[in-house]
């Protein structure tokens, strides 16, 4: 992931780069490194394939890419039916973990006495192994779409607290006494320094929150759900039916993917600033 | 807030012509001690009157508490001993009327931010229209001799450059008193030639009060028209050394056998 998003920057610079044949040069590279992970990916689809065939392995154990393919085509409705709630979930925990921690974050960084106390805390709840939690939720908030979001929005919460709190806190002194200089209210340092300057930890918050928020979803919906992905992987498993069980995983991870790129590309748009920082240190933060 | 902002206009002085009325920069007999474990003495019994628009440098080994004097004027931090005047009132209240322009060692600019906005970044936050905003950018960055590069970010500039837009951004306020704090000390020596030549052109095109920290005798004796000496520990002022030499001043100067004694006053009054 993390090469993916290096390599993928410099096309977005390349854009406005006046000098043409660096960039298309950016291009190609791009291009090749897109080539070399499809043919991996192909590659190893082709050689499990051969496996299952060679090994006579049965498809209840693990069925070849080709019986997942055909189980995702018979099972298309019921997965789509059952990814919404599960999206559903992760977005609502998403939005609500990471407001609250950049609201959290600033007041951390405004009231030191409030980041003593609370700080400490939220280490120590980020310590409980939220697949244990699932069952907690449940306990407490019933089976329904509450007690998942509670999941979501505690996974979504940490990283992005821990990385806002850092971005609103690493201001250049001489900056904070320049704003100083001519009275700038905290308001100002806030909106127009301090804020701006923590959107690029954010983002790596909510680059990591994204993906763990949809896992987070499909971990909860094992704990007595009655739809969504997660309902479907102990579905599955109970029925033996290792053909649905994975076309579910795949169509789970494809959703990973999808909620990273999302967040990438929104980042691009949002701290451009970053990628040509990026860039001038050749990729290097 | 807005009466304060309005007051930022009212009193701005345009190009060539200065207001030379007021009292200046008086400090008499400040100190500072940090609140650290063991307090830290900085600055002791510092004394010196800076007239308005004048030129003065200060010099002096790391730590000796340079930039902690600048932080005092500027009503950032306040002295524990002795008192700091600005055209007779308090830094607190000469900030709160917007006299000062800052420039650091580093450009500081905020990246996210094109060349331009950063230079009209003080002018939002004093909430100054956007037309005049528009208008001051444009001429200060023709100033500092970077009209055209409005649109670029920081990051597309060189160290000279950005330190250049650092400098159209301290006077965006038309500030009595600028503060440079090493502004050139990260610059090579060619780029550092040039920016003290074109500091000078644009000080006599928007006359102001500059105090301006630096490790380099030349630089301060082809800029200033006067060179406080601070030595270490408690900083104080060892010695005061003027500066007749005439101005307009260019590179040449630094031949003349005035500069060379004056280099060789200043190197003994450091070594000492
Ligand atoms: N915020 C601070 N708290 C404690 N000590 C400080 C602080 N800032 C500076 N000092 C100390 O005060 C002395 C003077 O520092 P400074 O004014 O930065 O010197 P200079 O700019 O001449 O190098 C140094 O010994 C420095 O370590
Ligand atoms: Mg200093």
């Amino acid at each position: 992931m993390i090469s993916s998003s290096a390599s993928e920057r410099p096309a977005v610079q390349s854009s406005r780069n006046p000098d043409a044949a660096a960039a298309s040069r950016g291009f190609r590279a791009l291009l090749s490194d897109q080539w070399l992970r499809w043919v991996v990916v192909i590659g190893i689809l082709v050689l499990w394939q051969i496996g299952t065939v060679v090994f006579e392995i049965p498809k209840f154990l693990i069925p070849s890419p080709i019986v997942i393919g055909q189980a995702l085509w018979t099972y298309r409705a019921m997965l789509l039916t059952n990814t919404i709630p599960t999206v559903e979930e992760a977005a609502a925990g998403f939005i609500l973990g990471n407001l609250i921690a950049v609201v959290l974050a600033t007041w951390f960084v405004h009231v030191r006495t409030a980041r003593q106390a609370l700080y400490p805390l939220a280490i120590v709840i980020q310590s409980i192994p939220m697949v244990a939690l699932a069952p907690v939720f449940v306990v407490a908030m019933g089976t329904g779409f509450s007690s998942k979001v509670a999941m979501t929005t505690l996974i979504s919460f940490f990283p992005t607290l821990v990385n806002a709190t850092r971005g609103l806190d690493a201001v250049e002194r001489p900056l904070i006494e320049l704003f100083q200089s001519v009275n700038a209210s905290r308001r100002d340092i806030y909106v127009k320094l301090r804020f701006p300057n923590a959107l690029p930890y954010i983002f790596l918050g909510l680059r990591v929150t994204a993906t763990s928020s949809v896992i987070g979803a499909i971990i909860a919906e094992w704990v007595g759900a009655q739809e969504g992905l997660g309902f479907m992987v102990i579905n599955s498993t109970y029925e033996f039916n290792a053909p649905m069980l994975w076309a579910t995983l795949v169509v789970s991870s494809a959703l990973v993917l999808c909620v990273f790129a999302l967040v990438a590309v929104v980042e691009r748009f949002v701290v451009p600033w970053q990628a040509s920082a990026e860039m001038a240190t050749g990729g290097k933060r | 807030m807005r009466q304060l902002s309005a007051d930022v206009q009212a009193s701005k002085a345009g190009p060539g012509q200065f207001d030379m009325s007021g009292d200046g920069v008086r400090c008499e007999r400040v100190g500072l001690t940090y609140p650290t474990r063991p307090p830290l003495r900085a600055l002791d019994d510092v004394n010196f009157h800076i007239e308005p628009g004048q030129f003065v440098s200060l010099i002096g080994p790391s730590g000796c508490g340079k930039s902690t004097l600048l932080r005092i004027v500027a009503g950032i931090l306040p002295a524990t001993q002795g008192a700091v005047t600005i055209d007779g009132a308090t830094p607190f209240e000469a900030r709160e009327q917007r006299r000062f322009g800052f420039v650091f060692q580093d450009a500081v600019l905020l990246p996210w931010r094109s060349v331009r906005q950063n230079v009209e970044l003080l002018g939002e936050i004093v909430n100054l229209p956007k037309a005049e905003r528009t208008r001051r950018a444009g001429e200060l960055l023709e100033l500092v001799g970077l009209a055209g590069f409005g649109q670029l970010r920081p990051s597309e500039l060189s160290g000279g450059m950005r330190q250049r837009v650092a400098i159209a951004r301290a006077l965006a306020l038309d500030p009595r008193i600028l503060l440079m704090d090493e502004p050139f000390a990260a610059l090579d020596e060619f780029q550092r030639e040039t920016l003290n030549v074109e500091l000078l052109r644009i000080w006599t095109e928007r006359r102001s009060i500059v105090m301006f920290v630096t490790h380099n005798i030349e630089e301060a004796i082809f800029l200033s028209d006067r060179v406080l000496v601070m030595t270490p520990p408690p900083g104080r002022i060892a010695s005061v050394v003027d500066v007749d030499l005439p101005r307009p001043r260019d590179l040449q100067l630094r031949s003349e056998p005035e500069f060379l004694r004056l280099r060789r006053t200043l190197r003994d009054l450091l070594i000492r």
